[in-house]
């Protein structure tokens, strides 16, 4: 730090406050999954199975007190697959913009 | 357990064991101190104690442990700057206290023959309730009503709401699930691993001197694996922390 040339402080400062500024859009930086494979499947396992069981839930819920069975469980464990797939692209979705982000910034610092 | 195993056994490491009991609370209610909580409160004391030091003595020019406090506090102040905006900073004890709280017990996980408490769902579930939990309260009683705005978002056809709607609540409810698996997972895995490749070197050697190569190399690996563990430890804190201000951020701005 001590080392660096004071002349630049306008510039370090500038980049300071571009750093303050909300990125909402780079929301969910999630660099585990850039880092190594286990973590990835790790990633797209947890999102499909949390979603599928958080679905069968819903629907062994509903069921029980509506008196539905088996109705409630087969279609909210659609839309439990169904929202395990969408998790599954959103993620994915994410890892790759993560991964076009980082290489872009390489290519700045070049 | 049996002795002879507990050395190389890879789920020993997991055991809850009782320090000192405090059985039936209320009738019911086992409230036990067990080195669970103990290695929970070992964690709070060091994060308490490092901050609280860091900021004992200030100057302008900061020392070591002064500049790792500031940091610490930049680091976690530009993360929920970068993703809820000034606004989020609101929650910054909240998300500055969860970071290092499960920082601190990742890494004192890493240190042989200590506990690691974020490696039991319990505890990792009980701070993923948490943050849903203040994301709901905190969402509906800054929005009122227009917190549900999030299961639906707009410019579809009426007709697709019928399928997006349960599909949204679905993934809202597995919010915390995927996070407290997510933490849960990688520790348990990682930390069963280390224990594995660190067990088949010490149990290579014991079978004879044939075996010493690949002895060797299940060492170099649990080395490397060391390494990576860190590297996870640290990224695991990260992950929770970014996702508690992407989840916090949804509070604060459901429609979009």
């Amino acid at each position: 730090m001590g080392e660096e040339n004071p002349d630049d402080l306008g510039e370090r400062i500038r980049r300071a406050q571009e750093a303050r500024k909300p990125q909402a859009d780079k929301a969910e930086e999630t660099p585990e999954t850039a880092v190594n494979a286990g973590g990835l499947a790790l990633r797209y396992g947890t999102e499909f199975a949390a979603n599928v069981t958080v679905g069968l839930f819903l629907g062994l819920i509903i069921d029980h007190f509506f008196n539905t069975e088996p109705w409630g469980v087969l279609i909210m464990l659609g839309f439990g697959l169904a929202a395990g797939i969408l998790g599954v692209i959103r993620a994915y979705n994410k890892i790759n913009a993560d991964i076009a982000d980082m290489t872009a910034s390489a290519d700045d610092r070049d | 357990m049996f002795p002879t195993f507990a050395a190389t056994d890879p789920i020993a490491q997991f055991e809850v064991k009782r320090i000192f009991e405090i059985e039936n609370v209320l009738g019911r209610y086992d409230l036990s101190f067990t080195n669970a909580s103990a290695y929970m409160v070992l964690g709070v004391t060091f994060v308490a104690g490092l901050f609280w030091y860091s900021a004992s003595r200030t100057s302008l020019v900061p020392n070591r442990i002064q500049s790792l406090g500031e940091i610490g506090y930049e680091f976690v102040a530009d993360m929920i700057r970068g993703v809820a905006g000034e606004e989020g900073l609101r929650f910054f004890p909240f998300v500055f206290t969860l970071f290092f709280f499960i920082l601190a017990a990742n890494m004192i996980g890493m240190v042989p023959y200590a506990f690691t408490t974020t490696s039991h769902i319990v505890v990792t579930g009980a701070l993923a309730l948490l943050v849903i939990g203040i994301v709901i309260v905190y969402g509906l009683m800054k929005n009122g009503l227009g917190f549900f705005k999030l299961f639906a978002p707009s410019g579809a056809p009426w007709w697709i709401y019928l399928l997006l709607i349960p599909i949204e609540i679905i993934s809202f409810l597995a919010r915390p699930l995927t996070l407290a698996l997510r933490l849960f997972a990688n520790m348990l895995a990682g930390h069963i691993m280390l224990k594995l490749f660190a067990g088949f070197a010490v149990s290579l050697l014991g079978a004879g001197a044939v075996y010493i190569p690949i002895a060797a190399l299940s060492f170099g690996m649990g080395v490397a694996l060391n390494a990576l563990e860190f590297l996870v430890a640290f990224l695991q804190a990260y992950v929770f922390a970014i996702l508690t201000c992407v989840y916090l951020n949804d509070a604060l701005h459901p429609a979009h």
